[in-house]
């Protein structure tokens, strides 16, 4: 009896021992596992097992990427958990790691004219409703838009104002008032779009210049300088240091000696090969 | 392109949200894969092209069409092109040949600009596809998991430039807060052997058991397509380029509030820097009582009372 209970007593050590093994979340690692939770991102630096990872390459990782898994979820159960509903949701810290952005940072559009005054004046966007009563028709219709309510754009009838010439058509007067109002909207957008890109428009339309810039006169200068025959190859220097006054404009070549190395000639050409069959990326 | 199209204005409220997605934001959508086969392909990396398609799905786009005279790392212009269309930034590109079999090239975009580009052999001996595995897989658009192992990932710079490619490719969706505890379907392995420098990509499914306490026992069931690559040739960004990628909108970054704390009462305290006060100059309330010349002014009064005392 007394070896029964034994034998029994060992047996149930031992499956108990099985199943703490089988339930465990403990993972032991020589080398601490850096853990990204902001990207679920985890890098292991330990060496790999070179005689397990060459006896069986699948079975070998599916092993230790199970452990790397567990530690990384033993990491994410520590992080404050709330509950949205039905799921349980963890909040994830910010992430470690940079990645490399897929478009440059947006930049901050400039101002419209209208906004600028808006700001200056405090006035503040109301929010309108979807729909607006119409009397005529007596229900409720958009503001705009489809069988918008208050529509007056096709009038059966317009009464002729006192003042007004009797023979004028009324009906073509609010079409041509209309394409006004809608050409000057259109051009004070495309003026707000000219002033974002820092370009001056007058009222007609044209382009103002109101400061010739730097980089102005020296294209200027330079293309004095190559508007005769030769390119500007045999003029006069018009100042001491045209160089630095027409520099990233001029067209003046500087000719290597006839008598020069031949290597650096034959890299110079096979570069400009090489730039003409590759295309230009940074 | 972009400045064209403000002055020619999208016609529809459909278009218009269609531009506002493809801008530059704070918080940038996740990359999108575009899969693109070259002139010549075979069986092997047709299937392996789809894998890489439907793991990416839904952001991927895949172009069905051979492309004649796309030889990436001579001229990306093409490419960059499709990729513009299509609004992606990362793309792969499958071809075959008998010097280059079972030639896989995946890329990086900057703004439309190659950034790095890697071409990968792949061994078809190894490979297995999604089809091969017959399990649940896990639903499209879940964030993996992403798992690397090997020293040589942060020992060479290539291979450290890899990983950071792969954490782009694979990442999803960008700067994710919050995450359902059951939404955790898929891990992405990367194991880099330092002797051969063979890279094997393993996709497992994540099953919870139950352990003795709260955080449960992970279990791993490999679902998806299994690669042993080795890497051919790179063309990497330069560091300026890379450099410039990094940069990260001021706008998004946590402002810190200095000098307030809160103590375990729950009440709000404030610390106040002042600057250094010379007592002697200070302004106190005027007591008249207590002023200097309060003799000279005992004298006014006596004078006064004096004149007052002479007139009774």
């Amino acid at each position: 009896m007394n070896s029964n209970d034994l034998v029994k007593n060992i047996l149930k050590h031992d499956i108990d021992e099985q199943d703490r093994i089988l339930k465990s979340t403990e993972v032991i690692k020589p080398c601490p596992v850096d853990i990204d939770l902001g990207n679920l991102l985890v890098w292991d630096s330990n060496i790999i097992d070179q005689q397990a990872y060459k006896a069986n390459r699948d079975e070998y990782i599916k092993n230790t990427m199970r452990d790397n898994m567990q530690l990384f979820v033993n990491a994410l159960w520590q992080v404050p958990i709330e509950r949205h509903d039905n799921a349980i949701v963890a909040k994830l810290p910010e992430s470690k790691t940079i990645v490399p952005r897929e478009k440059p940072v947006p930049k901050p559009k400039p101002l419209t004219k209208w906004q600028k005054f808006a700001q200056s004046k405090g006035i503040v966007k109301q929010k309108k409703s979807k729909f607006v009563w119409d009397e005529t028709k007596k229900e409720w219709g958009r503001r705009f838009g489809y069988k918008k309510a208050n529509d007056d754009s096709k009038p059966w009838l317009i009464e002729v104002p006192t003042n007004a010439d009797p023979n004028e058509d009324q009906f073509a007067k609010r079409l041509s008032a209309k394409k006004e109002r809608v050409a000057k909207n259109e051009f004070q957008r495309l003026k707000n779009i000219a002033h974002a890109n820092k370009v001056n428009v007058r009222n007609d339309g044209a382009l103002i210049n109101k400061k010739s810039s730097a980089n102005d006169m020296k294209k200027a200068l330079a293309t004095a300088k190559y508007s005769d025959a030769s390119m500007g190859q045999f003029s006069e220097r018009a100042t001491v240091d045209e160089e630095r006054q027409t520099r990233g404009f001029s067209k003046r070549r500087k000719y290597e000696s006839n008598l020069g190395s031949l290597k650096n000639e034959k890299n110079k050409q096979l570069k400009i090969f090489d730039q003409m069959n590759s295309s230009t990326t940074k | 392109m972009v400045k064209l199209q403000r002055i020619q204005r999208p016609k529809t409220h459909r278009g218009k949200r269609a531009l506002k997605e493809r801008e530059p934001k704070l918080i940038e959508n996740a990359r999108s894969l575009l899969c693109i086969r070259g002139n010549k392909i075979n069986n092997i990396m047709k299937i392996l092209l789809k894998n890489l398609h439907l793991l990416k799905s839904p952001y991927s786009t895949m172009y069905q069409k051979k492309n004649l005279d796309i030889y990436p790392f001579d001229n990306t212009s093409k490419l960059e092109w499709y990729c513009q269309k299509s609004d992606c930034s990362l793309f792969a590109y499958i071809t075959h040949s008998k010097k280059r079999p079972n030639n896989l090239i995946l890329a990086r975009l900057h703004n439309n600009i190659v950034m790095d580009m890697f071409e990968f052999e792949l061994n078809n001996q190894t490979f297995r596809s999604l089809d091969d595995f017959k399990c649940i897989k896990f639903a499209p658009g879940n964030k993996p998991c992403l798992i690397f192992h090997g020293e040589l990932f942060d020992n060479e710079s290539e291979y450290k430039r890899l990983k950071c490619f792969f954490i782009d490719f694979f990442r999803g969706e960008t700067n994710m807060k919050e995450i359902d505890l059951n939404g955790l379907e898929h891990v992405i392995t990367f194991t880099l052997d330092i002797q051969t420098k063979l890279l094997s990509i393993r996709v497992f499914r994540i099953e919870f058991k139950k352990s003795g306490h709260r955080i449960p026992r992970i279990e791993l069931n490999e679902i998806g397509p299994r690669l042993d690559l080795i890497i051919r040739r790179t063309k990497l960004a330069s560091d300026d380029f890379y450099k410039k990628t990094l940069k990260q909108p001021t706008a998004i970054k946590e402002k810190k509030i200095k000098n307030v704390t809160t103590n375990e009462l729950g009440t709000k305290m404030g610390r106040i820097h002042m600057e250094k006060q010379d007592f002697n100059q200070l302004q106190t309330r005027k007591m008249k009582g207590l002023k200097r010349n309060l003799t000279i002014d005992n004298e006014q009064t006596q004078g006064k009372r004096k004149k007052i005392d002479s007139t009774n």
